[in-house]
């Protein structure tokens, strides 16, 4: 009898560690959006900073992006105030990664306060802000939501995934903001509405 | 004693192993930061994909990657493992709540260390990977008792289901959502590689996976063939042993019959120099006579003694000893015999030619144990003891191990190269005549034999305690 309950308390408590150890468990979003295939006209101009908010490699395929539709930009993951002075416009590419923040030797806090600065240098130089979400599903995405309110809020448009765990926030956000907002279905089809931000 | 060496031996084993499981826990705990430099060559592999173009870069990382997490997922199970089997758990509990007390603790010891260094880990797969090495953990380890064996095959396991979190295919069952992984993913379908990534995860999942189960079915059968074999060799050796009894026995039999016939000549013997010794004319031959009749005697006396070998007799020690000392090898240089015997032994009751061959045997074996010094000193001692006599033997010999003394009256051991034959034949002896044989020993100090034999009286004293007792 003893050791049926003990077998029952351990059931009880392994499955009770498998909900905890996989939670957050996303909803999809059911509510039908209506969003923009691409930007009807442009909205940014050129000279181009392609940043990270979170040091994925995500930034790597925007940048990658923007190098095939040849866009003048300048890919700087860490950039900082002083390195947007002369441009016109800034992409964000939001998606945390713990390990890409310590390859770069800092921590969430110091990252949130780099885009911080940033949004406040781009809204004093009067500067397109375009904010380009590709992760949705990765485990920590509580970090990735407090990156997209800080960026979410001052940005003139959004790129996003259909479908990810961020679509919720991202709609939220463009109703809010009454920013326009565009939802791809595959990573390779941001390029269509991230080109006609500029052309 | 050598019990008690034999117990300390086991609880430092397993103390050993205790501190290895932890040692190995903390390991794993300290994996993200051990290895943080080979997890960044992961993120650079990733970029230099997408940089490239070319999804070979994102296939290497995943291989590191996984090559990565799986070893901290085998050290942490491992690690858990091997405290779990030797705090005593393993017999308390039963197999099922075995490994579910072992999950429970391999999970948690995943997630504190995802929480303390913010580095994410796969709970799906690892759980998945984690159910399968614990049923092949109870198979293997229930079989073959072998730690190194069950890394081996959990090793394979936990490889195996690392690769289904790159394969974009089964992220909807909530796998690969880890920070690496996911972007080892998006990065692939960036590239166009999704079918790739699909193929090289089930590409190394489904082979990994059937030599985990083939491995864990080879060692399981090996063990079971090395079990048969030990079987059969034990078995071959009882019916050896048996043989080797059986013609002993017949030899004995053989040789007691030569023995008893040995009896007839002596007669004849006896009878004519007795007709001699009537008619011997001068005392020379009378002489000559009488010690034909003793030698007679004493042959006769040995023929009775090999004969009847439960007859005793009772005997002066002091003729016990002398019989023995006639017999002791003292030609030899190399070897000091010093010989105290005490004055007024009591009267012994034994068979003096088994006990005088007893007594030899430990002798010899003192004779010929390996010495460090220039010379072998021998000590023969003979005492009065309480309810009897102690025949006390110490030679200056390298001496036996603690832990092998326990050996030596097993039949066929022997440190010296001998038979191994003569303590077991000597303690048989002694027993069989009411005595006891003590053998003390320590390693580089000699070795002290004592051998009691009990007096007339105190047999007398048995018999009649034992005759009261039938009443």
């Amino acid at each position: 009898m003893k050791l049926n309950i003990f077998r029952f308390a351990l059931l009880i408590l392994l499955i009770l560690l498998i909900v905890l150890v996989n939670w957050p468990f996303t909803e999809k979003s059911e509510v039908k959006v209506f969003t923009l295939p691409g930007l009807p006209r442009p909205i940014a101009k050129v000279p181009v900073v392609i940043t990270s908010a979170g040091q994925s490699t995500d930034t790597y395929i925007v940048n990658d992006i923007s190098n095939q539709l040849m866009i003048r930009s300048f890919f700087m993951p860490q950039a900082d105030d002083l390195d947007i002075e002369d441009m016109k416009t800034i992409v964000f590419t939001v998606g945390y990664s713990s390990l890409g923040v310590k390859l770069q030797g800092i921590s969430f806090e110091d990252e949130k306060k780099r885009i911080e600065k940033l949004i406040n240098m781009a809204k004093d130089n009067d500067m397109t802000i375009i904010t380009v979400v590709i992760g949705g599903e990765r485990s920590n995405d509580d970090k990735n939501e407090e990156l997209l309110r800080i960026i979410g809020a001052n940005t003139d448009y959004i790129i996003g995934l259909k479908g990810s765990g961020n679509e919720k926030i991202l709609v939220d956000l463009a109703e809010k903001g009454d920013i326009p907002l565009t939802l791809v279905s595959k990573v390779s089809d941001i390029a269509e509405p991230f080109a006609s931000a500029f052309r | 004693m050598t019990t008690v060496q034999v117990n300390k031996n086991e609880i430092i084993y397993q103390k050993a192993i205790i501190a290895g499981g932890i040692l190995l826990i903390i390991i794993g705990l300290m994996f993200p930061v051990l290895f943080q430099s080979h997890m960044f060559d992961i993120i650079i592999k990733i970029r230099e994909a997408i940089i490239t173009g070319d999804s070979g870069h994102l296939i290497l990382a995943s291989a590191l990657l996984n090559g990565l997490y799986s070893i901290q997922s085998t050290v942490l199970y491992f690690g858990t493992m091997l405290i779990v089997f030797q705090t005593g758990l393993r017999v308390r509990l039963k197999s099922f709540d075995m490994i579910l007390l072992s999950s429970i603790s391999i999970i948690l010891l995943h997630w504190m260390d995802s929480l303390v260094f913010e580095i994410s880990w796969e709970p799906v797969s690892t759980l998945l990977a984690l159910i399968i090495s614990l049923f092949l953990f109870d198979k293997l380890f229930g079989e073959t008792n072998s730690f190194v064996q069950v890394f081996i095959v959990s090793i394979q396991v936990f490889f195996a289901f690392q690769w289904l979190n790159i394969m974009p295919y089964f992220s909807l069952y909530r796998f690969g959502k880890g920070d690496i992984p996911y972007s080892v993913k998006i990065s692939g379908i960036y590239l166009n590689a999704e079918a790739v990534l699909n193929f090289t995860g089930f590409a190394f999942f489904v082979p990994f996976i059937i030599s985990a189960f083939v491995t864990a079915t080879l060692f399981i059968s090996y063990s079971q063939n090395i079990h048969m074999m030990k079987e059969n060799y034990r078995k071959e050796n009882e019916i050896r042993d048996m043989r080797i009894e059986a013609m002993e026995n017949r030899m004995y039999q053989e040789v007691h019959s030569l023995v008893h016939d040995l009896k007839t000549p002596l007669v004849t013997i006896r009878g004519l120099n007795s007709l001699f010794f009537c008619e011997s004319v001068n005392n020379k031959q009378k002489e000559y006579c009488e010690r034909i009749e003793n030698s007679v005697t004493k042959m006769s006396e040995m023929i009775s003694g090999f004969l009847y070998e439960y007859s005793r007799q009772k005997i002066k020690a002091e003729d016990l000893i002398n019989y023995i000392r006639a017999q002791l090898p003292l030609e030899d240089e190399k070897v000091k015999f010093s010989i105290n015997i005490e004055q007024g032994l009591r009267d012994i009751y034994i068979n003096k030619i088994r006990i005088a061959r007893a007594v030899i045997n430990v002798l010899e074996n003192a004779i010929v144990a390996p010495c460090e010094c220039p010379y072998k000193l021998i000590g023969f001692d003979v005492k009065s003891a309480d309810r009897g006599i102690n025949i006390i033997i110490r030679d200056n010999g390298v001496g036996i191990e603690e832990a092998n003394l326990i050996k030596i009256w097993d039949v066929g051991y022997s440190t010296n190269n001998t038979s191994g034959l003569g303590l077991p034949f000597a303690k048989r002896i002694i027993e069989d005549n009411a005595g006891t044989i003590d053998i003390m020993s320590q390693k580089g100090s000699g070795t002290t034999v004592t051998i009691f034999l009990p007096s007339v009286e105190c047999i007398e004293d048995f018999r009649r305690s034992d005759t009261v007792d039938n009443k």
